[in-house]
């Protein structure tokens, strides 16, 4: 069932530059991973949902209500962590969350101390906890970010590269807690990481230039890839000499070899080896207009 | 590189809005400054002075503009998180730090010059006169001495405050603290920008000069004596105290700049102070579970509010900038309140008490620059912390945001007035009043807290709409400016200046006095107002979706509920209701207030009827009233008849009859008139009468007048209707007869900008006496006393109200003002005469130095002069009107301050207690025994001779010596103030509006006289003038009293007289040793020179010397000072040579050691011998 549910948004920054153009998505409870390369429009996106950026054009909904009409309706069950904040100066980590949880409506202290308190332990800051967030490392901070994202109740959580700067055990505990409350909740998350995308989102779509160019869930779009993934291995000198004719996916050098992904519904003419498609592949295809534009999603 | 650095530093600063603002204001500010009037009317405004004097203020102005820029620019690198990349690329620390500093002095410089260049357009582009012949130089000076050293001290300072600790707040702190050490030491050293600075003559201390940072203590120390003529032609000569103080400050700021920079280190600032150890502490794992929220509603709207002003206050006090604030808070107003406290004029002290303090502590302007800066913090600081996104996406609302931030201030205002409060009571406690009344101070919240919290919310407002930090601030502390000095910028209506209300006063016996009740009047008009501010900055408040002024502006305007349209269109209603109110009954003309409309009613007076004032009108000659006082209403009622004759030779046809503009409503009623031909808007009544008034005849006029003194009209001390404490001078203003100079401008400049000729005195001509009898009937609330003009004849109660016939027993002159309040009364009978003093219940300390001085003064007049006309004398207290006394036929009001409150315990000093009481006793022969005619020289045979009475009866009590402490603060007294005036001075026989020459010299001149001639001399004369021209005889002139002084006196006495009283002379009296020598017999041998000169100002020539002059040897072996010699020398000579032969070793030898000549050096008159 979709709750979330947006349709036709374009924004447009007052210096011109068009970051979103015509998106519509439509989202259910679970994780909703965000993929596109740098600049592509994520960020953006997600500072609309979080009622931070109006949108020039287009509608989103939560729950069937309107956010451009009614924007508290959302704040009141929302989670963001935005790709970069900062923080007041010399204020613990235990007394922010204290008062962003009151901005956030927790009125029973009780259960602000209780939740502060699984939240600091959840993200490993509970030995932190005094001291003041400005001093935190940029990990640190991260996950303070997270701590913060959750207090409450969210119904959607919008996490914009939560785990950038985390070590892999942060990372692997945050994936943890995520896939923990994804059930029951929106969970809108950016990333560059094709991996985690894949090992944990239900959904997915890649943006680029502002335009959603793939939809779906993972596994179905790597499903629509079979056998259509071509690997060829070419030396140097056969790399200068004889490009690849039909469509590349990817290229990558290996060991001083060219590793070429090609997209190909036969045997492509230079000869090559059929491969499993990935994740990756989708991705890269996507990116190279390789595959058929845009996929309503279908929840 | 150096060079490329620095352009594009210049070139920042040139994008900058801040700068190009300031840059634009100053040059606004230097401009519109020349319209100021600094140092009198005549100084012209392109003279090296008011140039000196303009450049001097703009660059204490110049602090903030420092502040904002060193923050904006200096600090851009942590504002913006560059500083990572910056640090690692490679470049010096001296060639960062150079550039940045080079930059910032380099803004400063721009901004300080274009000042300059605003003033030196100013009186070009706003044709302002008098001018002077341009001078490039005057503007070289001011700018090398004043604006440049200035501009990079500033510049320096807050540059290395941001060294020390790259933070906006430490900046913004340094700025306030070179302010309030400014502020400090201007309390210190007297300066003429203080109010309180009036009466102190004497130049500021050495300390006061050095501590001020802007050398401006110096320079107004130092050209406050200075003629109006220097004012106009000469440069402020560089004095040492001046020369060491720049030296002094630009070491200062070279070391302090020296000093953080050695510490500075190309680093990030690392946070550690407030960082706490790592909790080791652990329970069991707890899963993280949501919990249900509730953001909406009363309880969350409470929540959030004591949340984000507790992480607020929390925010403030977690660093160490308001510990240092509020330490120069404390330091700044201790020193307001020791000083003005402590050094009175004269050489004086008050009582601590409290109503003394609060007083003091009433005006807390200081405190709008910490709101200024202390409010940008708070609401940009999502902004500038990167929180933003963190909170936005919150439900917090528009409402409650601005609400915290509210709460916050009102809570920070509240403590900073506590520490106000809590500094009072503590110089009360240390010292040493024994009773402290909390009330008073309790009020303070209220009068001095409540429109700081008005403030707060505009500056709020102003910072909200403007989303650039530094230019939001600018703009606050220009509007603020606008308010507060509203009125110099012509800004004169209250409605037009922000939280701004008739300045309330305090006083034990009054309270908040006049204006107690009209202020809370004003307060809710503010309210209003700031509650439409406050609705509109919630709209304005910058949410997620409207981030530029414009789209919140077009948002603001756009989105409105009913309930919002309902309430802000019932605020406006309101607000206009409650402005309207206050016009309303504010309305009329003030005598006096100089509000435009005023003067133009005193101009139309004037030009309609001086013409007619040698029309022949008859004189009271009886007056019976009936007044009854409404002290809660502030209103009184009277009710009278007078009796009028034709005391001229001529018919008189026309009665014509005037009201004062003061006064509500006036019925008038003349028996056997025509119909009353009236100006109502002038108030002036002409009654044809049936029958012609014929020389010697009388006639009657009934009257009933209401007046209104709230506070809705502006205050008046001479008219003044207070809870406690009411003065009435009423002869003002119950209806007159005939022309009234009194309604004419005094001001000459006011005048020529009115198209009125130059005043001139002009001599009376009628001669003779006028008097009348007087009785007044006078009610007031049960509990208050009423004192008046003549015998006390009978008091009785009725329905709560207390009645107070007064009555005169013989005709006195028309004089007869009352008071009115709770009153205890010390009575004594000496001589056959009952002498009382009414007082404040607790003011009694002074009462028994006033009794004595009250019977001492009337037994050496009624001995000497003729005997005193009353059978009681009674001296009256009301509240701190400004001036000291004011007497009255029989009677004294002496104004609490300077007479009940002086602390005159310390016997060592002169009690001038004593000598105002014996002042004002004088008025009893020089006022109301002899009445001079009105014209010239009328002031001589009062004020002078009351003044010269005060000495003699002074010195007959304390001896000389003491004496002489206040004969040298006249003599320094007159030399300032002839300096300031541009008129030139007259000889005191035709003194005319020239206060220093009437009373200062007046005094010091007759009690020279007095030393020649002697005592009896001048008591002969003086007996002598009364037998011949005290009523019912002719009035006399001055000339009159200098003939009898002259009498049979030799040549050259004659000829003393004449160059003291009908010549404008001064001295140049010096003395030097020439030579000690001890005696092989024992003693000393002393060689003097002696030298004496004398210079006629108005012919400007030296005069011969024939002087009586006093010469004084002091010696000290130990101990204190005694007196070994004393003798008055003829001198004939410039030059004098003296043996003398001296039993002890001489320390001090002096001329003129009771420093009664007129010298303006007086510091060459003594010579100190070493021990
Ligand atoms: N405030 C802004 N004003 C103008 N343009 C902006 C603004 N914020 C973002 N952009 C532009 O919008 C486009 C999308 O930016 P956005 O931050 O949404 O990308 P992103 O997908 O999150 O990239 P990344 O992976 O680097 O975080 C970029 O080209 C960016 O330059
Ligand atoms: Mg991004």
């Amino acid at each position: 069932m979709s709750r979330l549910k947006i349709t036709g948004l374009t924004k447009t920054y007052s210096n011109g530059l068009r970051a979103l153009d015509n998106v519509s998505l439509s989202v259910g409870n679970g994780m909703f991973g965000l993929l596109g390369p740098n600049g592509a429009g994520k960020s953006s996106l997600m500072k609309i949902l979080a009622t931070l950026l109006l949108a020039d054009q287009g509608e989103i909904s939560f729950d069937g209500v309107s956010i451009n009409k009614n924007p508290d309706f959302l704040r009141r069950q929302l989670g963001y962590l935005p790709q970069d904040f900062g923080v007041y100066p010399r204020v613990s980590a235990a007394v922010l969350l204290d008062h962003l949880a009151v901005l956030k409506g927790v009125s029973h202290s009780g259960d602000r101390k209780q939740q502060i308190q699984a939240l600091l332990q959840q993200t490993n800051l509970y030995a932190h906890r005094n001291q003041a967030v400005s001093t935190f490392s940029g990990g640190m901070r991260q996950r303070f970010g997270i701590a913060q994202a959750l207090l409450g109740n969210p119904q959607l959580l919008i996490v914009d590269e939560p785990t950038a700067g985390l070590d892999p055990q942060e990372k692997n505990r945050f994936h943890d807690m995520l896939s923990e409350i994804a059930g029951r909740i929106v969970v809108i998350l950016s990333t560059h990481i094709i991996q985690d995308v894949y090992e944990l989102c239900g959904e997915m779509a890649v943006l680029m230039g502002g335009q959603v160019l793939l939809g779906g869930k993972p596994a179905g779009l790597i499903q629509q890839l079979k056998g259509k993934v071509w690997q060829q291995t070419l030396s140097q000198e056969q790399w200068a000499s004889q490009p690849a004719q039909p469509p590349v996916i990817s290229t990558r050098l290996v060991g001083g070899h060219h590793l070429i992904r090609l997209f190909s519904s036969g045997p492509p003419p230079g000869g090559g080896q059929g491969v499993e498609p990935s994740l990756e592949d989708v991705y890269f295809s996507a990116l190279a207009g390789l595959q058929p534009a845009k996929h309503q999603l279908r929840s | 590189m150096m060079a490329r650095l620095l352009t594009f530093e210049l070139n920042y600063y040139g994008k900058q809005r801040i700068f190009q603002a300031s840059a634009v204001l100053f040059f606004i500010l230097g401009l519109l400054m020349t319209q100021g009037r600094f140092g009198g009317p005549e100084v012209y405004k392109n003279g090296p002075y008011v140039i000196t004097f303009i450049s001097g203020l703009l660059s204490i102005a110049l602090i903030f503009v420092s502040a904002l820029l060193c923050v904006n620019a200096v600090l851009r690198d942590r504002t913006h998180g560059m500083q990572a990349l910056i640090f690692t690329t490679g470049i010096g620390r001296p060639l960062y730090v150079g550039i940045k500093l080079l930059g910032l002095l380099l803004a400063l410089s721009l901004i300080a010059s274009l000042a300059l260049l605003g003033s030196m357009l100013g009186p070009w582009v706003l044709a302002l006169a008098p001018l002077g012949r341009f001078q490039m130089s005057y503007y070289g000076q001011a700018f090398f001495f004043f604006s440049l050293p200035n501009a990079l001290f500033c510049g320096c300072f807050c540059f290395a405050a941001a060294m020390a600790k790259p933070k906006a707040s430490t900046v913004y702190a340094a700025a306030a603290l070179l302010f309030m050490g400014y502020f400090a030491a201007s309390i210190w050293g007297h300066s003429p920008l203080m109010a309180s600075s009036a009466f102190r003559p004497q130049a500021p201390s050495l300390w006061a000069q050095l501590v001020d940072p802007f050398g401006l203590v110096s320079f107004l120390g130092e050209t406050k004596r200075w003629s109006v003529y220097q004012r106009n032609h000469e440069c402020y000569h560089l004095t040492l105290p001046f020369c060491v103080n720049r030296l002094l400050w630009t070491g200062i700021s070279a070391l302090v700049l020296a000093f953080f920079y050695a510490r500075y280190k190309l680093r990030l600032p690392s946070e550690a102070s407030s960082t706490r150890r790592l909790s080791t502490d652990s329970f069991g794992p707890s899963p993280y579970r949501p919990v249900t929220t509730l953001a909406r509603g009363g309880r969350y709207a409470w929540e959030v509010l004591v949340s984000q002003v507790g992480l607020e206050l929390r925010l403030l006090f977690g660093q160490a900038t308001y510990l240092w604030v509020a330490a120069l808070w404390v330091f700044a107003y201790g020193v307001e309140i020791k000083e003005n406290l402590t050094h009175g004029p004269y050489d004086t002290r008050f009582y601590v008490t409290t109503a003394l303090v609060v007083e003091q502590l009433l005006p807390v302007r200081l405190a709008l620059l910490l709101l200024v800066f202390y409010a940008s913090e708070l609401i940009y600081r999502g902004q500038h912390t990167r929180m933003q996104p963190l909170l936005l996406s919150t439900p917090l609302t528009r409402p409650l945001v601005y609400l915290s931030k509210m709460a916050t201030l009102t809570i920070v205002i509240f403590l900073l007035l506590s520490l106000h409060l809590g500094l009072g009571i503590a110089a009360q406690a240390l010292m040493g009043e024994e009773k402290i009344e909390l009330g008073p101070y309790l009020a303070l919240y209220y009068y001095s807290g409540y429109p700081l919290l008005l403030f707060a919310g505009l500056i709020v407002g102003i910072q909200t709409l403007i989303s650039n930090t530094y230019l939001g601030m600018l703009m606050s502390l220009v509007v603020m400016a606008s308010s507060v000095f509203g009125t110099t910028l012509g800004l004169e209506a209250y409605w037009l200046r922000f939280a701004s209300a008739p300045e309330v006063t305090y006083s034990a016996i009054s309270g908040f006095g006049h204006y107690a009740r009209a202020h809370q009047g004003y307060m809710l008009y503010w309210t209003l107002a700031a509650g439409w501010l406050a609705m509109l900055t919630m709209k304005l408040w910058p949410n997620a979706y409207q981030q530029t002024p414009w789209q919140r502006m077009k948002a603001a305007l756009g989105q409105w509920s009913t309930r919002e349209l309902l309430t802000g269109g019932g605020i406006l209603v309101l607000l206009g209701y409650t402005g309207f109110n206050i016009a309303q009954k504010s309305q009329g003309v003030a005598l006096g207030a100089n509000r435009s409309q005023d003067q133009r009613w005193q101009a139309r007076y004037e030009q309609v009827y001086q013409s007619r004032a040698g029309w022949p009108q008859p004189v009271l000659t009886a007056l019976t009233l009936t007044t009854d006082l409404y002290p809660a209403q502030q209103r009184y009622v009277v009710s009278g008849r007078y009796q009028l004759r034709n005391e001229s030779d001529s018919l008189i046809r026309v009665l014509w009859l005037g009201r004062d503009p003061s006064v509500t409503s006036l019925r008038l009623q003349v028996a056997g008139t025509l119909d009353c031909q009236a100006d109502e808007a002038l108030g002036q009544f002409f009654y044809p009468l049936k029958q012609p008034l014929a020389p010697g005849q009388v006639m009657r006029v009934d009257f009933t007048m209401e007046v209104d003194r709230s506070g809705d009209h502006p205050f008046d001390s001479e008219n003044a209707v207070v809870s406690n404490g009411s003065y009435i001078e009423l002869e003002k203003f119950i209806p007159w007869v005939g022309y009234n100079e009194r309604m004419e401008l005094k001001d000459s400049q006011l005048r020529a900008r009115h198209g009125l000729k130059p005043r001139t005195a002009v001599a009376e001509t009628d001669g003779r006496y006028h008097r009348l009898t007087y009785e007044n009937t006078i009610s007031t609330p049960a509990g208050q006393r009423v004192v008046t003009v003549g015998a006390l004849k009978r008091t009785w109660q009725n329905a709560g109200r207390a009645y107070f016939q007064y009555q005169t027993e013989q005709p006195i002159e028309p004089m007869f003002a009352l008071s009115s309040m709770h009153y205890e009364v010390r009575t004594q009978h000496r001589d056959g005469i009952t002498f009382q003093v009414y007082y404040h219940p607790g003011q009694s300390r002074n009462v028994p130095a006033m009794m004595e001085s009250m019977q001492k003064t009337i037994r050496y007049a009624s001995r000497q002069w003729s005997p005193y006309p009353f059978k009681h004398v009674t001296l009256a207290e009301i509240p701190a009107y400004g001036g000291a006394a004011t007497a009255y036929p029989g009677v004294i009001f002496s104004h609490e301050k300077y007479n009940f409150l002086l602390n005159a315990s310390d016997t060592s000093r002169l009690n001038l207690v004593y000598a105002t009481t014996a002042h004002e006793t004088a008025h009893q022969w020089w006022a109301y025994t002899i009445r001079p005619k009105a014209g010239p020289g009328e002031a001589f045979l009062t004020e002078s001779l009351a003044k010269y009475t005060e000495a003699v009866i002074v010195q007959a009590r304390q001896g000389p010596l003491k004496l002489s402490s206040y004969l040298k603060a006249d003599n320094e007294l007159y030399f300032s103030q002839r300096n300031r005036s541009a008129r030139q001075e007259l000889p005191l026989n035709q003194s005319w509006q020239q206060p220093y020459v009437h009373y200062q010299k007046g005094g010091l001149a007759l009690y020279a006289l007095g030393q020649s001639l002697g005592e009896a001399w001048i008591n002969r004369a003086l007996r002598r003038l009364i037998h011949h021209q005290a009523y019912p005889k002719q009035k006399p002139v001055a000339q009159n009293l200098i003939d009898e002084l002259k009498g049979q006196a030799p040549v050259w006495k004659q000829k003393l007289i004449e160059n003291h009283l009908e010549k404008v002379v001064i001295y140049d009296n010096r003395i030097q040793l020439r030579s000690l020598k001890a005696l092989p017999q024992g003693g000393y041998q002393l060689g003097l020179r002696i030298g004496v000169d004398k210079t006629d100002q108005t012919a400007l020539q030296r005069l011969p010397i024939n002087d009586a002059v006093e010469i004084a040897v002091w010696g000290a072996p130990s101990g204190p000072a005694k007196l070994l010699y004393w003798q008055t020398h003829h001198l004939t000579k410039r030059q004098t040579l003296l043996e003398l032969r001296l039993d002890q070793k001489p320390t001090l030898v002096q001329v003129d050691p009771l420093h009664y000549l007129l010298d303006e050096n007086l510091a060459n008159n003594t010579v100190a011998l070493g021990p």
